[in-house]
């Protein structure tokens, strides 16, 4: 006859209820984010966050909100260009909605993370951190690089897919 | 007013309706008049300006121009306009650069997203296409003087290029100059209660000749190969057909 040592049992117990803990966490886990940066910013004050917000999963999730200690305020913005040709930025206060499946893309000329009233100078080379808020998700704090001002392709999304529409092409 | 109050209530209204359909007809007529019936009116009286053109966000098409801008159907010439440099001298942008190749954008420096972004693209498409500010003028105007002073913009403008001209002025004189470029008076929106706000301002480049003709226009996104291609072709003085 074989006996169970009651220990045993209370650490199956444990071992279960930690299991089902982590289960919970991993429910309202908030999509990944990568790629976040910064370019240097020119003006003294403002500056902009570009990042890839990966798939929230099947039930999607909305950026409602973003802290950081190095700016007074923080707004989630886009840029706009009117059928008029004129640009224009505006804040999102719904927030910014990440697609079920895909994610979304902050990136030059659309939507991005506007820091306001900069308390710390931003240089080429520095990384700071920044909280983004999920509806679901929660929060999640990410690593910021800020890059050089003058990089690479700088044109952002191209808005009319002028040139990248004839992308595919060359293959 | 003494006719239109002893009406019964019904007239009063028609009449009332009459009023307004004859103004709002007297405002169509005007508006096709200045050429743009479908243009608000402050635009309409700016729809005879070949910058009105840019109203229309004209869009570049590669393969049927060779060029990357957008090419204008009516070229624009070198607008006449005057602002101060980020010296404190008066700056005629018509004389100053006449001759010269240069590119023209309208934007504030608050703007932390289209604006460095356009600035970035230029600065780093000059730099792979070999071209200086000696060969290629880049002029900035600021549309928000009220907070771009001189030393500001120059501080700004550095991250980009030194070379790079950046122009302020009163808000007049601001507004003035884009009369001059067929374009509306910049808008202040969005204010906080910090005091910051945004202003709109024309999305796009534009990129004069040695002709002081402008024939092509950058739209915000515009690839870095596609400035690398047109700019030479531009300081060249090459005129799209
Ligand atoms: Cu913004």
């Amino acid at each position: 006859m074989t006996r169970v040592s009651p220990w045993l049992v209370a650490l199956a117990l444990l071992v279960a209820a930690v299991g089902c803990a982590d289960d919970d966490a991993a429910e309202a886990a908030p999509p990944e984010v990568t790629g976040a940066e910064t370019p240097e910013p020119a003006a003294p004050d403002v500056a902009a966050v570009y990042a890839t917000i990966g798939d929230p999963g099947p039930d999607g999730d909305t950026l409602v909100g973003a802290s950081t200690d190095v700016a007074e305020r923080v707004e989630l913005h886009e840029s706009v260009i009117d059928d008029d040709g004129s640009a224009r930025m505006v804040e999102l206060e719904d927030g910014i909605d990440v697609a079920a499946g895909e994610g979304v893309v902050l990136e030059r000329g659309g939507l991005h993370v506007m820091l306001m009233g900069l308390e710390t100078e931003l240089a080429e080379g520095d990384r700071y951190e920044l909280t983004l808020e999920f509806e679901r998700g929660g929060e999640v704090t990410v690593d910021v690089d800020v890059v050089p001002t003058v990089g690479g392709d700088d044109g952002g999304g191209g808005h009319d897919g002028q040139d990248e529409a004839h992308g595919d092409d060359d293959g | 007013m003494g006719r239109v109050r002893a009406l019964p209530p019904r007239l009063r209204a028609l009449a009332a309706g009459a009023v307004l359909l004859t103004v709002g007809a007297l405002a169509v007529l005007g508006a096709t008049l200045a050429g743009g019936a479908d243009e608000a009116p402050s635009t309409a009286a700016l729809a005879d300006h070949p910058g009105a053109q840019l109203l229309q966000n004209p869009l570049p098409n590669p393969e049927a121009t060779g060029f990357h801008g957008a090419v204008l159907a009516e070229p624009i010439p070198r607008p006449d306009f005057a602002l101060t440099d980020t010296d404190g001298r008066r700056f005629d942008f018509a004389e100053e650069t006449a001759g010269e190749p240069t590119l023209l954008y309208v934007g504030y420096t608050s703007c932390p997203d289209i604006c460095p972004a356009h600035l970035a693209q230029i600065a780093g498409a000059m730099a792979e296409a070999g071209l200086d500010t000696d060969e290629l003028r880049v002029v900035f105007v600021t549309a928000d003087p009220a907070r771009d002073d001189a030393e500001r913009l120059e501080r700004y403008l550095a991250a980009f290029d030194d070379g790079f001209t950046g122009l302020t002025g009163s808000p007049e004189e601001v507004d003035a100059a884009l009369a001059a470029l067929g374009q509306p008076a910049a808008e202040v929106f969005g204010e906080r209660p910090d005091g910051s706000y945004e202003v709109t301002h024309p999305s796009q480049v534009l990129a004069f000749g040695p002709d002081d003709r402008a024939r092509l226009v950058f739209p915000f996104g515009t690839s870095r190969e596609g400035w690398v291609a047109d700019l030479p072709r531009l300081v060249a003085g090459e005129v799209p057909s």
